[in-house]
C-alpha cells in the first residue's frame, strides 16, 4: 500500500457510527435479561443460565467470525468487529461463570466430567479471548505481531469450540444453531477468500 | 410538521439511542435478578446436625407459604373434614408445643421448615415456600394410654400416626379440582329436560370450567386474613400454580385423580365411597406407613407401578453407624446417599440436592442419624419402671433366641454420645450376604431369607426392584448416559455433589438383621408396621387379624400401640392383616404363639427386659 502523498486530498474523517454498539449492546443486554430471567424457574438455575447465555454467545459471534472473515480493512469494519467480538466475550464470561458454578467452581469435577481435552481447550479459549479483549481495548487497531497471531488464535479456537461444542456433542436446537452458524461463516470465509484473492489481480476477471 | 423534520433529521441518532437504552435496561434487569436472588436466599450452612435433621430443608418444598396457608379455607373438605381438628391433627402432624417456636414457624408442625427456595429446583425466589425436613417424617409423640398429656417429642423414631399419603393426595385433589366458572353456573341453572334417568355428570365443557385454586382465589383468602400480596408474589405464586397444574395434569396418566371429597351420592349410596381421603378404598396405606418404592420408581421410572404393594412403616433411624447396609432390605450401604434418596422420596430432586446448602443439609442429616440415639428410656419416657428381677430372667431368653441377629444392650449404658448397643456387622455381617443358618452366628447385618423369617414380602419383591438400584444411582451421576431431558429419565448432567458409588446400592430381596436399640419407640413394630405391640411381636399375645390405627394411645404394659378392633373417635383405619402387604405374620422368634416351645413365663420376662432397652 502507498503511503498518501500530499497530492490527494484526505477527506474528513466522518465521526465514527454508532451502529455497531447500539445493535451490539441492545442483543447482548435483551439476551442477558431474557438468559437471566428464564432460567429462575427451569429445572436447574446454574446449568440452564449456562446453557441459555451460549446460545447469546453464538447470536453475538457469528457476527465477528463473518467480520473477521470478510478483512477488517476500514476502521469502521474493525469497529463492527471489535463491538461484537467484545459482547460476545462478555456473554462467554456470564456463560463461564454458571458453567464453573453449576460445577461448585471445582477444576477436578470439571476435568472429571468434560475430560482433560475438552477441559483444557476450554480454559486456553477462555484465557485467549480475555487476553484478545484486553490487548483491543488497551492498544487499539494496532497490535504488533504477537498480539495479531494471538487474536487469529482466539477466533480460530473459539470458532472451532463453538463448532464442536454445538454441532458435534449436542442434538436438537443447540446443534441446528451451530450448523446455522457454520453455514454462515463459512460462507463469509469463502466470499472473503475470493475477494482477497481478486483485488490482488486486479484487471483480472 | 416540525416535530416530523426534527425526527427526521434526528432518527438514526433516536434509533440508536432507543437500543442503547434497551441494552441497558437489559443489562441492569439482568443484574437487578442477580442482585435480588441472594437477597432472597442466603445459604446458611447450619453446623448443628440436629438442628438440621429437625427444620432445615431437605429440597422437598411444595407449596407457597401462602397458599398452604388459605388451602385449609379453601378446601375443608380435605383438610379439615372434622369439626374441631385442623389438617396437623387430621393428618397425623406433630404440632409444635413451645409456643415462641410455633409462632417463629409459622404454626407450621414439627418437621416443616419455611424457605426461599423453589420446588424442585431449589432456585431462589421471593416467595416463600413450604418444605418437610426428615423430622416430619422421622419424630413421633406417644401419649400414653390413660393419661393423655402429649410427651416430650422423641426425634430419629418413626411418625407413627402421620397419615402422609392423604396430605400429599388432598393437595393434589386441590391442585386439580375444576368447578363450574359462570358459564358453566348458567348451564347447570338451565338443565336439559327429556333425559332419561341416568347419573350422568352435567355435560361441561373445559371452557364451561375453572379451577378452584386460582389466583383471584387464592387472594381473596389471603385478604381476609389480612396478607396483601406484592407484584412479584403474584407473579412467582402464579406461575408456581400454573406450573404444578400442568405438571399434575401431565401426569394424571402416572397417578391418575385423586377422587375424594368429591364424591357423586350414587358413589356413596353403593358404598364405593366415603367422605374421609384418608380411608380404604383411597388410601391403602394408613398412618405411620408410606410407599416410598412406589414414589421412587413413579419418579425414576416414569411408570404407574399401581400394584406395588410394598408398604414402609416410617422406621426409627436411631444408630445408623451401625447399619453397614440400611433401609429394610439392607439395599442402601452410603449414609448420605440414604439421606438423599429419603429426601427424593418426599419430593426432592437430583437438581434441588445439588445446591450447596442442600446438599449439606443431606450430608449433616446424614451425620446426625449416624450417631442418633434414642435419648430416653421407657421408663424416664413413660415412668413405668421395668422389674427388675423379671427382666434380669428375660436377658437370657434373649441372649438365647434374638442376640445373634440383633445384639444387644452395652451394660453399664454408657453417657450419650457414646452408642448403648453392642453391634458388629463389620465383623460379623459378611457385608450384608444372606445368613447361613447352619453356621451359629453372629448374623449382624446379615439378610434374613424369606422362607427363613416369613414376614410380609411386598416390601422386598416389588416389580421393578432390581432395575431400581442402577436408576436411582444413575439420577446422581453423570458417569452414564444423559437423559433428554435429563429431568426425566438418565443420568445428572454434572458432577452431582452427594454422587454415591453404583456398589453402595443394591437389590436383595430380603431382610436384613439390625440392632433395636430404643425398641419401644419403635412400635407399631416389623417394616410394614403390621404388629401393634411387642407382646405381640415375641408372640407372647396373639397377634391381632384386624385392628384400627390413627392416634393410638400407648400401652406400656404390652410395649406398643393399643390398637382396639373396633373403630372409634381416634381409630379410623382398619387395618386389615389379609391384605396384600399387610401380613403380620412371620418373625416367630423366640416360639410360634402357643407352638412348640412356647413357654408364657419365659415370653413376660423377655417382654420385661425389652423395656429396659
Ligand atoms: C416422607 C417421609 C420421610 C422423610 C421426609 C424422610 N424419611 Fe427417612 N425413611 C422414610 C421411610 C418410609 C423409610 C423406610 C424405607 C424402607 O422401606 O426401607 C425411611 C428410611 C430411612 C433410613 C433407613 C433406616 C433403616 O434403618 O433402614 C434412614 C437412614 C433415613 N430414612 C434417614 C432420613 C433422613 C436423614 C432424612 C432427611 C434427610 C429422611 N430420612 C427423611 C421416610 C422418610
Ligand atoms: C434370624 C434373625 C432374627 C432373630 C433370631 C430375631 N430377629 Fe427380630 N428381626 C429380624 C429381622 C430380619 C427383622 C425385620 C423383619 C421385618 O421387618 O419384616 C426383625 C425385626 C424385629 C423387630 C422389629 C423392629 C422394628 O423396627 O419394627 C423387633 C422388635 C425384633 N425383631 C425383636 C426380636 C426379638 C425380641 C427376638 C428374639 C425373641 C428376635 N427379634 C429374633 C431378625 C431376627
Amino acid at each position: 500500500m502507498n503511503a498518501p502523498t500530499a497530492t490527494v486530498a484526505i477527506p474528513p474523517q466522518a465521526p465514527p457510527t454508532r451502529w455497531p454498539f447500539a445493535i451490539a449492546f441492545a442483543l447482548f443486554g435483551l439476551g442477558l435479561a431474557a438468559a437471566v430471567a428464564v432460567s429462575l424457574t427451569e429445572q436447574n438455575l446454574n446449568l440452564y443460565r449456562a446453557r441459555f447465555t451460549i446460545w447469546l454467545v453464538m447470536l453475538l459471534v457469528t457476527p465477528a467470525f463473518c467480520r473477521y472473515a470478510l478483512g477488517r480493512r476500514t476502521d469502521a469494519q474493525w469497529r463492527r468487529w471489535r463491538w461484537f467480538w467484545t459482547f460476545a466475550g462478555l456473554a462467554y464470561f456470564v456463560h463461564l461463570y454458571y458453567g464453573l458454578r453449576a460445577f461448585h467452581f471445582s477444576l477436578n469435577d470439571v476435568y472429571a466430567k468434560q475430560g482433560s481435552l475438552t477441559a483444557t481447550s476450554n480454559l486456553i479459549v477462555s484465557a485467549l479471548w480475555a487476553l484478545d479483549l484486553v490487548q483491543i481495548w488497551l492498544l487499539g487497531r494496532n497490535l504488533p505481531r504477537w498480539g495479531r497471531v494471538l487474536q487469529f488464535a482466539a477466533v480460530v479456537l473459539v470458532f472451532i469450540s463453538a463448532f464442536t461444542a454445538t454441532v458435534i456433542f449436542k442434538t436438537g436446537y443447540i446443534h441446528n444453531a451451530g450448523l446455522v452458524m457454520t453455514v454462515i461463516v463459512a460462507g463469509c470465509v469463502v466470499y472473503g477468500l475470493l475477494d482477497c484473492y481478486s483485488s490482488r489481480q486486479p484487471g483480472k476477471p | 410538521m416540525r416535530w416530523f423534520l426534527w425526527f427526521k433529521r434526528n432518527m438514526e441518532a433516536i434509533l440508536q439511542a432507543l437500543l442503547i437504552l434497551a441494552g441497558a435496561i437489559g443489562v441492569l434487569a439482568a443484574g437487578a435478578i442477580v442482585v435480588l436472588e441472594h437477597a432472597w436466599v442466603t445459604p446458611t450452612l447450619e453446623p448443628d446436625a440436629a438442628e438440621v435433621f429437625r427444620h432445615r430443608t431437605i429440597g422437598t418444598e411444595f407449596a407457597p407459604l401462602a397458599v398452604l396457608q388459605v388451602l385449609p379455607d379453601i378446601f375443608p373438605q380435605y383438610f379439615q373434614p372434622k369439626a374441631g381438628e385442623d389438617w396437623i391433627d387430621h393428618f397425623g402432624f406433630i404440632r409444635r408445643t413451645d409456643s415462641a417456636d410455633a409462632a417463629a414457624n409459622h404454626g407450621l408442625p414439627v418437621g416443616f421448615c419455611v424457605t426461599n427456595y423453589q420446588p424442585s429446583s431449589a432456585s431462589p425466589s421471593p416467595v416463600p415456600f413450604v418444605g418437610l425436613s426428615c423430622a416430619a417424617c422421622h419424630s413421633v409423640q406417644f401419649r400414653a394410654k390413660g393419661d393423655d398429656a402429649p410427651r416430650e417429642v422423641i426425634f430419629a423414631a418413626g411418625n407413627a400416626d402421620l397419615d402422609l399419603i392423604p396430605f400429599f393426595e388432598s393437595f393434589r385433589a386441590a391442585i386439580l379440582f375444576k368447578e363450574p366458572n359462570e358459564a358453566g353456573r348458567k348451564k347447570l341453572a338451565n338443565p336439559p329436560s327429556g333425559r332419561p334417568y341416568n347419573h350422568d355428570t352435567p355435560d361441561l365443557e373445559e371452557s364451561e370450567l375453572q379451577n378452584v385454586l386460582n389466583m383471584d382465589r387464592i387472594e381473596a383468602e389471603l385478604n381476609k386474613k389480612s396478607v396483601k400480596l406484592n407484584v412479584l408474589d403474584r407473579l412467582f405464586i402464579g406461575r408456581w400454580l400454573a406450573a404444578v397444574q400442568a405438571q399434575a395434569l401431565k401426569t394424571i396418566p402416572k397417578y391418575d385423580y385423586p377422587f375424594w371429597g368429591h364424591e357423586k351420592p350414587y358413589q356413596i349410596a353403593n358404598g364405593v365411597a366415603g367422605d374421609d381421603g384418608r380411608l380404604p378404598p383411597y388410601n391403602t396405606v394408613g398412618p405411620g406407613r408410606t410407599q416410598p418404592f412406589k414414589t421412587l420408581l413413579n419418579s425414576v421410572l416414569d411408570l404407574p407401578v399401581n400394584l406395588n404393594r410394598g408398604y414402609s412403616k416410617i422406621p426409627a433411624v436411631f444408630n445408623q453407624e451401625q447399619w453397614v447396609w440400611s433401609q429394610f432390605d439392607g439395599t442402601i450401604k452410603d449414609h448420605v446417599a440414604r439421606s438423599a434418596l429419603a429426601a427424593m422420596t418426599a419430593g426432592a430432586t437430583p437438581d434441588s440436592l445439588d445446591q450447596p446448602e442442600l446438599a449439606h443439609n443431606i450430608k449433616q442429616a446424614a451425620e446426625y442419624t449416624r450417631t442418633a440415639r434414642c435419648r430416653k428410656t421407657f421408663a424416664e419416657y413413660f415412668g413405668v419402671t421395668p422389674d427388675a428381677a423379671r427382666a434380669e430372667r428375660g436377658k437370657k431368653v434373649y441372649d438365647q433366641h434374638c442376640a445373634t441377629c440383633h445384639g444387644g444392650p452395652v451394660v453399664p449404658r454408657p453417657a450419650a454420645p457414646a452408642p448403648y448397643w453392642a453391634y458388629n456387622p463389620q465383623d460379623f455381617g459378611d457385608d450384608g450376604r444372606p445368613l447361613d443358618p447352619k453356621n451359629p452366628g453372629p448374623w449382624h447385618g446379615r439378610l434374613v431369607p424369606s422362607e427363613l423369617l416369613g414376614t410380609d414380602t411386598a416390601r422386598i419383591t416389588f416389580r421393578y426392584g432390581d432395575i431400581a438400584p442402577f436408576q436411582l444411582y444413575r439420577r446422581f451421576t453423570y458417569k452414564t448416559e444423559v437423559g433428554h431431558p435429563y429431568t426425566e429419565f438418565g443420568g445428572y448432567p454434572l458432577v452431582h455433589q452427594l454422587e454415591f458409588q453404583r456398589d453402595h446400592i443394591r437389590f436383595t430381596g430380603a431382610y436384613v438383621n439390625g440392632p433395636i436399640d430404643g425398641v419401644f419407640a419403635r412400635a407399631p413394630f416389623l417394616h410394614n408396621a403390621s404388629v401393634p405391640t411387642l407382646a405381640q411381636l415375641i408372640n407372647l399375645k396373639e397377634r391381632p387379624k384386624v385392628f384400627y390405627r390413627g392416634k393410638n394411645r400407648y400401652d406400656t404394659a404390652d410395649v406398643g400401640l393399643d390398637c382396639p378392633e373396633k373403630p372409634d373417635a381416634g381409630q379410623y383405619y382398619r387395618f386389615d392383616t389379609s391384605l396384600p402387604g399387610n401380613s403380620n405374620a412371620g418373625h416367630d422368634y423366640p416360639w410360634a404363639f402357643q407352638g412348640k416351645g412356647w413357654d408364657k413365663a419365659q415370653l413376660e420376662d423377655l417382654l420385661e427386659y425389652l423395656k429396659t432397652f
